[in-house]
């Protein structure tokens, strides 16, 4: 694996040179702001541009053309780091070699650029799309988890400039208008920060020249360089709502202060599979294993803002105890009691997580995107070695310093 | 050890029977970081009878399948996952209709794993307390599904369409049968069901495939043969469906309905036979009913479908449907279109061209599946049980005919379709 870096004016492309798979990835990604009163915006220009082209004028035609390009597939999505908000486009397609040496990146590539050089906006589309948008929302609900999972955010982030969602909020698609789908588009090709990633059995200097001929973007601003502010989250209320479940959806916030890049990066992240990711955690052993009171448990560290969520349902009348159970675990963690293996354990749960990066097209996107952004590692050894450095005094360290700082539940009214 | 090389796609896969019994896959994928290790014993939650040591024929009681998967990863009260996870491999399983498959990665200790992964899976050492404690965990997964309203539909549709299949009961079986569970009859079970004729060992990676088979040929991890045997699927299910119509009320904002249409495939065709058909059937169903199908541009450009519109075609061993869904407000016109559809389908045509573009599209996205290590090893445990190559599966959809595609249109029938409208209760949020 071989990673290129060039830019165009202030565009960065990255080509990843490998012969590990059989397909491609061109990802084009576009940053902004992470803002509440954008969010809705940006997310639904996305979707306009994605929704037809020129060349294609409906989506069942456009759907045509990509199967005819070997079933490529061309997906756009929206979403955060930090406090950053990405729109990425994704191209996915064989490598040309399994295509008789059809031209297939030329010809996605030119879709690509219809669509967002000479994009097609009318009402119709724009009707469209914000009535899929407010449907994915309403349906939302539906998904009992993801419904318990957005509240949660809702509640944790009320008050910080995280608290946008990446696809926008609800009560604010109506409003949007074909002008700020056309001003939106503009601010992405004039005021955005713009990262090509290019991942494939590729020639550079071949591929970069057809890149750059496709996405000429001129006028693209710096890329973000801070993802987040380091702001301390206060402990607060714990909440409850209710709807008729017959689980209670719990999760417990546990604030490290140890955000991503800092010293104690990947002691944290030692400690926090150690805690609760996986199988083999404290939590998943305890809580399901000893006491049988979930059937799933997890903890999931954001560094961005140096917060653990854990994570669980369970029966109204096992809260009490699994709660016990989670402060309890975090105490074990602060006596260091808790063997050497586990710990091993845990370290060998993130390396393996490190090597699957490089099994996938997106996960080496991924890190490269990682590399240039936040100055990640790229080479696996490097990473693996400062996990492998954490010693079970820094987990206990860090364990001592984090404290709970909120608890929400969502369920409990069996009768409605 | 067989070797198959599979030029036109750059691939190489090894074959072996471990001790001439366990059948072993290895497909080679050099760079590959991770290797992927899948094994699979013949027991879903389909397979209802069996014939244990004694002779005697016995039940296997609804859950026992997936009950038996959360089981096997007890020693004597200890969870084996802990030895997996020390020596860098995370494991997991999962039940299905027709099998039980245990999976693990790992990036450095491969050896040592798999020979684990045989002990666990052929050496059961589950305790009496361990099913005990194991009862409350199922339960607890049980409660995630009563609070999904979208399986509380397609657990609707299921039993809206099948009469006897066990298909229309939940995997996970009822909270009578998970209470009722004990351990000797799941020891009973796992010695009918998991033999190592029968089961099927898929590992998929940068692998030296003769160091690996020697490893395993010196390690003594198959069980002795065993007297007792799963006995053949005999349900006989009728090909038109319970009822027509399931209409009622969820805890969900936006109204849903599922069809659901039965297919007519013989289970006791040969499995190349099958798969030719649902090959034509995925290709049919694709060209009327798909994105680039005339009804789903019409219906979205009428305002009654959303994004949330999709089409999945199922086929197991024993049974094959098609399920058309979406989210919509307007349910009727919704239920309408595709019902004239449906009816109207023996009249349709299919375009050379179309017919042509699905043909690349069928081989691009098996292309892209050779990428993803997952995919790889679970298409390929699924189709080598059946004495069929993953990889011989594109010459076979390259054979298919239009002919054969629209022979199939007569064979839906009205009576072979059931629908699910889920509607908002009227209290909501």
């Amino acid at each position: 694996m071989n990673l290129t870096t060039l830019r165009e004016g202030k565009t960065v492309h990255q080509y990843v040179e490998t012969g590990q798979f059989k397909t491609m990835q061109v990802a084009v990604r576009f940053f902004d702001d992470l803002d509440v009163e954008t969010a809705t915006k940006r997310h639904l220009t996305l979707s306009m541009l994605k929704a037809k082209s020129r060349s294609h004028p409906s989506r069942r035609a456009l759907e045509k053309h990509l199967e005819s390009l070997y079933d490529t597939s061309l997906s756009a999505h929206s979403f955060k780091m930090g406090n950053v908000h990405v729109n990425q486009f994704t191209l996915h397609l064989i490598n040309p070699r399994y295509a008789n040496g059809e031209e297939l990146l030329a010809a996605a590539l030119a879709l690509l650029q219809e669509m967002l050089f000479d994009p097609v906006f009318d009402e119709k589309t724009l009707r469209e799309e914000k009535r899929f948008l407010a449907d994915h929302f309403r349906a939302e609900y539906a998904d009992k988890d993801r419904y318990a999972v957005k509240r949660y955010h809702d509640h944790l982030f009320f008050d910080h400039p995280a608290r946008a969602h990446a696809m926008g909020e609800p009560d604010r698609v109506e409003g949007v208008t074909l002008t700020d789908i056309v001003n939106t588009h503009r601010r992405m090709l004039r005021h955005n920060g713009i990262l090509i990633g290019v991942v494939g059995d590729i020639e550079v200097e071949k591929t970069h020249a057809l890149v750059k001929e496709k996405l000429p973007f001129a006028n693209a601003r710096d890329l973000p360089s801070r993802f987040f502010e380091k702001r301390p989250f206060e402990p607060r209320e714990e909440v409850r709502e209710t709807m008729r479940l017959q689980q209670e959806r719990l999760f417990m916030t546990l604030s490290t202060g140890i955000h991503y890049g800092e010293e104690d990066y990947h002691a944290a992240l030692v400690m926090n599979t150690l805690f609760g990711e996986g199988s083999e955690s404290l939590l998943f052993r305890r809580v399901r294993i000893e006491d049988s009171l979930v059937y799933h448990i997890s903890s999931r560290y954001v560094p961005f803002h140096g917060l653990a969520t854990i994570h669980s349902a369970m029966r109204k009348e096992s809260v009490q105890k699994a709660k016990k159970r989670i402060t309890g675990a975090l105490a074990s963690l602060r006596k260091g009691d808790f063997p050497p293996e586990d710990v091993d354990r845990a370290k060998n749960h993130l390396v393996r997580s490190v090597k699957a990066m490089f099994d996938s097209p997106a996960g080496l996107s991924a890190l490269a995107l990682r590399h240039e952004l936040l100055q990640a590692p790229l080479d696996e050894n490097e990473t693996i070695a400062s996990i492998r450095s954490v010693r079970k005094q820094d987990i206990e360290r860090i364990a001592k310093a984090s404290r709970f700082i909120f608890t929400f539940t969502l369920g409990g009214e069996t009768d409605g | 050890m067989d070797e198959i090389r599979y030029d036109d796609y750059r691939e190489v896969v090894h074959h072996f029977r471990l001790h001439g019994r366990l059948p072993v896959h290895i497909i080679q994928k050099p760079s590959y970081s991770k290797v992927y290790v899948t094994l699979s014993a013949p027991l879903g939650s389909v397979h209802t009878r069996f014939r244990d040591e004694t002779g005697a024929e016995r039940t296997v009681p609804p859950g026992a399948a997936h009950f038996l998967e959360h089981k096997v990863f007890e020693k004597g009260g200890r969870d084996v996952s802990e030895d997996f996870s020390l020596e860098g491999a995370e494991i997991n399983a999962f039940t299905d209709h027709h099998r039980t498959t245990y999976l693990f990665h790992a990036t450095d200790v491969l050896y040592t794993n798999v020979t684990r992964l045989c002990t666990m899976f052929f050496f059961p050492e589950f305790t009496s307390e361990g099913v005990k404690k194991e009862k409350n965990v199922i339960l607890e997964e049980l409660a995630a599904h009563k609070d999904d309203p979208y399986y509380a539909q397609y657990r609707g549709l299921m039993n809206a369409m099948y009469h006897e299949h066990p298909l229309k009961d939940d995997i996970l079986g009822t909270e009578e049968s998970i209470r009722s569970m004990d351990a000797q009859t799941l020891l009973d079970i796992h010695k009918a069901f998991y033999r190592p004729e029968e089961a099927v060992m898929v590992i998929v990676g940068d692998i030296d495939p003769v160091r690996l088979q020697e490893h395993l040929e010196q390690a003594d991890i198959l069980p002795e043969e065993s007297r007792s045997a799963p006995l053949p699927f005999a349900t006989k299910e009728s090909p038109a469906v319970v009822r027509e119509r399931i209409e009622t009320e969820l805890d969900i904002m936006i109204p849903s309905v599922l069809f659901g249409i039965k297919l007519p495939l013989a289970p006791d065709e040969p499995f190349r036979k099958r798969l030719r058909a649902r090959i034509a059937y995925a290709i049919l169903f694709d060209l009327v009913f798909g994105k680039t199908g005339d009804v789903h541009e019409e219906l979205l450009d009428k305002g009654v479908i959303n994004d949330s519109y999709g089409i999945d075609l199922v086929f197991g061993e024993t049974y094959a449907h098609a399920l058309i869904g979406t989210e919509t407000e307007a349910v009727a016109a919704f239920e309408k279109r595709l019902q004239t559809e449906l009816a109207s389908l023996a009249e349709k045509d299919i375009a050379e061209a179309d017919f042509l573009r699905v043909k690349r599209q069928l081989y691009g996205g098996f292309i892209q599946s050779l990428d993803n290590l997952e995919t790889l090893a679970h298409q390929y445990g699924e189709y080598i049980r059946h004495g069929v190559s993953y990889y011989d599966m594109l010459a076979l959809a390259r054979s298919v005919t239009k002919e054969e595609v629209l022979a199939l249109r007569n064979k839906i029938e009205k009576a072979h379709i059931s629908r699910f409208v889920a509607r908002p209760e009227k209290k909501g949020p």
